[in-house]
C-alpha cells in the first residue's frame, strides 16, 4: 500500500493535543495533585474523541498515558514508577480513557447512520411527494431517475424489457454517456425481480447494481446505476435505493390506476351518450321528418287541390322543421366533439361577446319575426377567450329554449353584465312555468322540464349550454326569476393576460 | 340587354346539383356543372364561367388544390360551399384567392346575394370607385372621409383603414387575418384582440346599436363584411 501523507494525520493532532497539555499541566503542577491533572487529561482525550477520528482518540489516550507517566508520576520525567499505587492509578487511566474512546466512537456512529437514515428517509418522501404530482409516465421516470441518480452521485439507466422483443434504454442521466447495459443482466432481474450487484447477493462481482421496477403487468422495467465511487455500494444505500425505486413504482402503479378508472368513466359516459342519442333519434327525429315527409308529399301528390296559401305554409313547415333537425344535429355534434376533447375541441380566440350575441340576435330576428328581442349590454365588456362558435351555439340554444316554452309571446331579455371581474355573464329571461325539479336532472341529457311533453326538440339544449360552459371553465345557472319564469345563464371567465394594445 | 352571367357549379353531389341548378336558373343565370377538379379546371378554361361556386368536398381533391391551379391561369371570382364547422378550411381557401363564401344548408336569398356581391365585385374590378355609399354611410375612399347622414365622422387612421378595405371589397367577407395584415403588419396576424377592440370602436361610431349592426356584419371564426345591398 503506498504511503500517505494524509493517513498520519490523526498523529500529529493526537502528539499535538497532548503536548499542549502537558506543558500547561507543568505550569500548574505546584498547585494541583495527580488525580486532578488525570481528570484533565481524561477531559482531553474525551475532547479528541469528538474531534478526531477513531484512531486519532486512540492515539490521544496513549499518548496522554504515556506523558502522564513522564511528567507527573514519581520519579518524575522518567517512565518508572516508584509505587505500586501510583502503577494502580495510571493502568486505571488506561483503561477508562480507552474504553470512553470506544463508547465515543460507538456514539458518533450511532448518530451518523441516525441521521443519513433520516436523509434518505426525506429524501424519499420528497421523491414521493413529487412523483405523486405528475400526470404522465415519462415525468415520473425522468424525474425519478434523476432524483436517484443526484442522491448516489451516479449514473442511472432505465431499461424496458419485454418478452420477445430487445431490451431498449428508455431513459440515461448520461445521456452522451456510451452504451454499457448488459441486456443479460437486465433480463434475468426482470424475471427473477431481484436486484443484482454488490451486497445484494446475486451476480456480487458486478461494478454497479441493477434493480426491477415494476411498471404494469405487460411490461417490465430495470434501473441500473453506476455509482461514481465503489464504496457507495454499501447494504445501507441498497436499501435506500430500493427505497426510491420503490416510490416510482409505486407512482406509476397510481398513475396506471388512475387512467384505468379515467378510462371505464370515459367508456360509460359514452355509453350513456350514445344510449340517449338512440333513444332521442327514434324520437326526436323521427316528429320533425314526419311533418316533413307529409307536407313535401302533399305538395306533391294534392298540389291541384291546395290553395296558394296552404301550399306557401307547407313550404314553410318543411323549411322550420328541416332548420329545427339541423341545429339539433349541431347540438349533439358539439356535444359529442366537447365530451370527448374537453379542451381540445375548442377553436378559442379573443373574442367581443357583444359581437357574438349581435349575431345570435340577427340570426333570431330573422327565425322568429313575430318575437320581439330586448338586449342589455353592459358598455365597456372585456374581450373573453372563448370558441365563438360555440358561444353562439349556447346563446342561441337559451334564446331557443325561451322562445319554445315561454308562448305568451312576451319579448325575449338578453343581458350580459361582469360579475365581480371574474366572469362575464350572459342571462336570458321568460316568463315561462320557471323550473320545479331538480335544476340538475335538467341538465341530464335529454329531459325536458315536463315529461311526455309535446313541446318540440331536444332536452339537449340545457345540457350542451352546460358542456359547453363548462369546458370554458364557466358554468351554468338556472334560477326561477323573482318576477316568474326562467333565468338561464351561462358564466364565462374573464382572463387577465391579454396583451395591451398599441 | 344585359348579357346572361355564366356560372359553372363544381358539385359531385347530384342533389346539391339539382337544388343549385335549379335556383340560380330561376335566377337568370347560365349553368354548367363538374363533379372532379379535373374536369373543373377543363371546364373554366373551355366554358369560360363568370363565376365558379364550389363545393369544398371533391371525390379528386380539396379546394385549395384547385383554387390553386385555377389563380395560376385566371382570377375568375370563386364562391366557396362548405359544410358547417370548417372556419379554418373556408380561412383557408379566402386567403390563397377565394371571394367569398356560403355554409351549407344554404338558403336561396342568401346564395343569390352571395352570387352578385361576387359577380358585382369581378366588374368593379375593371372601374374602380372612389366614393362607396351604403344607405347613409358614405365612405370617400379618396379623401378618406366617412359620413354618416349629413355628420361627418371622426375616425382614428386604423379605423379608417379597417372600414375602408371593407367597403373596397364591396360586399365580400375580409378574412381576420387580411384586416390584421393590412392594418398592423405581417407580425400581428394573430393578435386578434386587437380587431375586436377596434372593430367594437367603429361599430360604436357608425352604427346607431352596435349589437345589431347595420354595416358591419360578424362571419364568426372567418372575419368581417360590410353589408352592401
Amino acid at each position: 500500500m503506498p504511503f500517505k501523507f494524509k493517513s498520519l494525520t490523526p498523529l500529529f493532532y493526537s502528539l499535538g493535543f497532548v503536548t499542549v497539555a502537558s506543558l500547561i499541566f507543568d505550569v500548574l503542577t505546584p498547585w494541583l495533585d495527580v488525580p486532578i491533572l488525570a481528570m484533565g487529561y481524561l477531559l482531553l482525550v474525551l475532547f479528541a474523541s469528538m474531534r478526531l477520528s477513531y484512531w486519532g482518540a486512540l492515539l490521544t489516550a496513549i499518548f496522554s498515558f504515556i506523558a502522564l507517566n513522564f511528567f507527573f508520576i514519581e520519579p518524575r520525567y522518567t517512565l518508572q514508577v516508584a509505587r505500586l499505587q501510583s502503577l494502580l492509578e495510571l493502568l486505571g487511566f488506561l483503561a477508562v480513557s480507552i474504553t470512553m474512546v470506544s463508547i465515543m466512537e460507538r456514539l458518533k456512529t450511532q448518530s451518523l447512520t441516525a441521521k443519513q437514515a433520516q436523509m434518505q428517509a426525506e429524501a424519499a418522501r420528497q421523491l414521493a411527494e413529487k412523483l405523486l404530482r405528475l400526470r404522465c409516465e415519462d415525468e415520473i421516470l425522468d424525474q425519478g431517475a434523476q432524483a436517484i441518480a443526484s442522491a448516489f452521485f451516479a449514473r442511472v439507466i432505465l431499461v424496458s424489457v419485454r418478452a420477445k422483443a430487445p431490451t431498449s434504454v428508455v431513459y440515461d442521466t448520461d445521456a452522451a454517456g456510451n452504451d454499457v447495459v448488459d441486456a443479460g443482466a437486465a433480463r434475468w432481474v426482470a424475471e427473477h425481480h431481484l436486484a443484482i450487484g454488490p451486497t445484494t447477493g446475486y451476480w456480487p462481482q458486478l461494478y454497479y447494481w441493477c434493480i426491477p421496477l415494476q411498471i404494469s403487468s405487460t411490461s417490465q422495467m430495470v434501473l441500473f446505476l453506476y455509482a461514481s465511487q465503489t464504496d457507495s455500494y454499501t447494504k445501507s444505500n441498497l436499501a435506500f435505493l430500493q427505497g426510491l425505486t420503490g416510490q416510482v413504482s409505486l407512482a406509476l402503479g397510481l398513475l396506471y390506476a388512475k387512467q384505468s378508472e379515467q378510462v371505464a368513466m370515459q367508456q360509460a359516459e359514452r355509453e350513456n351518450i350514445h344510449n340517449a342519442l338512440l333513444a332521442s333519434l327514434s324520437h326526436d327525429f323521427r316528429t320533425p321528418l314526419t311533418t316533413i315527409v307529409g307536407a313535401a308529399s302533399s305538395l306533391r301528390h294534392q298540389q291541384s287541390g291546395l290553395s296558394m296559401m296552404q301550399q306557401e305554409s307547407l313550404c314553410g313547415l318543411i323549411e322550420s322543421e328541416a332548420i329545427a333537425m339541423l341545429d339539433d344535429a349541431e347540438n349533439i355534434l358539439s356535444l359529442t366533439r366537447v365530451e370527448t376533447l374537453g379542451r381540445l375541441a375548442l377553436h378559442a380566440d379573443w373574442q367581443s361577446l357583444e359581437e357574438l350575441i349581435g349575431v345570435v340576435l340577427s340570426r333570431c330576428r330573422q327565425r322568429y319575426s313575430h318575437r320581439l328581442f330586448d338586449l342589455n349590454c353592459d358598455r365597456s365588456l372585456p374581450l373573453i377567450f372563448v370558441d365563438p362558435k360555440l358561444i353562439i351555439q349556447v346563446v342561441m340554444n337559451l334564446v331557443e329554449n325561451t322562445i319554445k316554452f315561454d308562448t305568451s309571446g312576451s319579448v325575449v331579455k338578453i343581458a350580459v353584465t361582469t360579475r365581480d371581474d371574474d366572469y362575464v355573464m350572459v342571462t336570458v329571461q321568460d316568463r315561462g312555468v320557471g323550473i320545479s325539479q331538480d335544476v340538475a336532472q335538467l341538465m341530464t341529457k335529454f329531459v325536458r322540464g315536463q315529461p311526455e311533453s309535446r313541446q318540440p326538440g331536444f332536452g339537449l339544449g340545457l345540457t350542451i349550454c352546460d358542456a359547453i360552459a363548462k369546458v370554458h371553465g364557466g358554468q351554468m345557472l338556472l334560477e326561477n326569476a323573482a318576477e316568474g319564469g326562467l333565468n338561464a345563464s351561462i358564466l364565462l371567465p374573464i382572463r387577465h393576460d391579454q396583451e395591451p394594445v398599441s | 340587354m344585359k348579357a346572361v352571367s355564366k356560372i359553372l357549379i363544381v358539385e359531385d353531389d347530384p342533389h346539391i346539383v339539382h337544388f343549385l341548378r335549379s335556383a340560380l336558373q330561376a335566377a337568370h343565370y347560365s349553368i354548367d356543372v363538374a363533379d372532379s377538379i379535373a374536369q373543373a379546371l377543363e371546364r373554366c378554361a373551355d366554358y369560360r364561367p363568370a363565376l365558379v361556386v364550389l363545393d369544398l368536398g371533391l371525390p379528386d381533391g380539396d379546394g385549395k388544390t384547385f383554387l390553386k391551379t385555377l389563380r395560376s391561369f385566371s382570377d375568375i371570382p370563386v364562391l366557396i360551399l362548405s359544410a358547417r364547422n370548417s372556419e379554418d378550411e373556408i380561412v383557408g381557401c379566402l386567403d390563397i384567392g377565394a371571394d367569398d363564401y356560403c355554409v351549407k344548408p344554404v338558403g336561396v336569398p342568401e346564395l343569390l346575394a352571395r352570387v352578385r356581391v361576387a359577380l358585382r365585385h369581378a366588374s368593379v374590378m375593371q372601374q374602380r370607385d372612389n366614393v362607396i355609399q351604403v344607405d347613409d354611410l358614405v365612405i370617400d375612399l379618396f379623401q378618406r372621409r366617412v359620413s354618416l347622414g349629413q355628420q361627418e365622422l371622426h375616425l382614428t387612421p386604423k379605423e379608417y383603414d379597417l372600414l375602408a378595405l371593407l367597403a373596397q371589397a364591396n360586399g365580400k367577407v375580409v378574412t381576420h387575418r387580411r384586416l390584421l395584415s393590412a392594418v398592423w403588419g405581417a407580425e400581428f396576424v394573430d393578435h386578434t384582440h386587437y380587431l375586436r377592440i377596434y372593430m367594437g370602436n367603429l361599430r360604436a361610431k357608425i352604427e346607431q346599436n352596435p349589437a345589431s349592426p347595420r354595416f358591419v356584419v360578424t362571419e364568426p371564426g372567418v372575419g368581417y363584411r360590410l353589408l352592401i345591398e
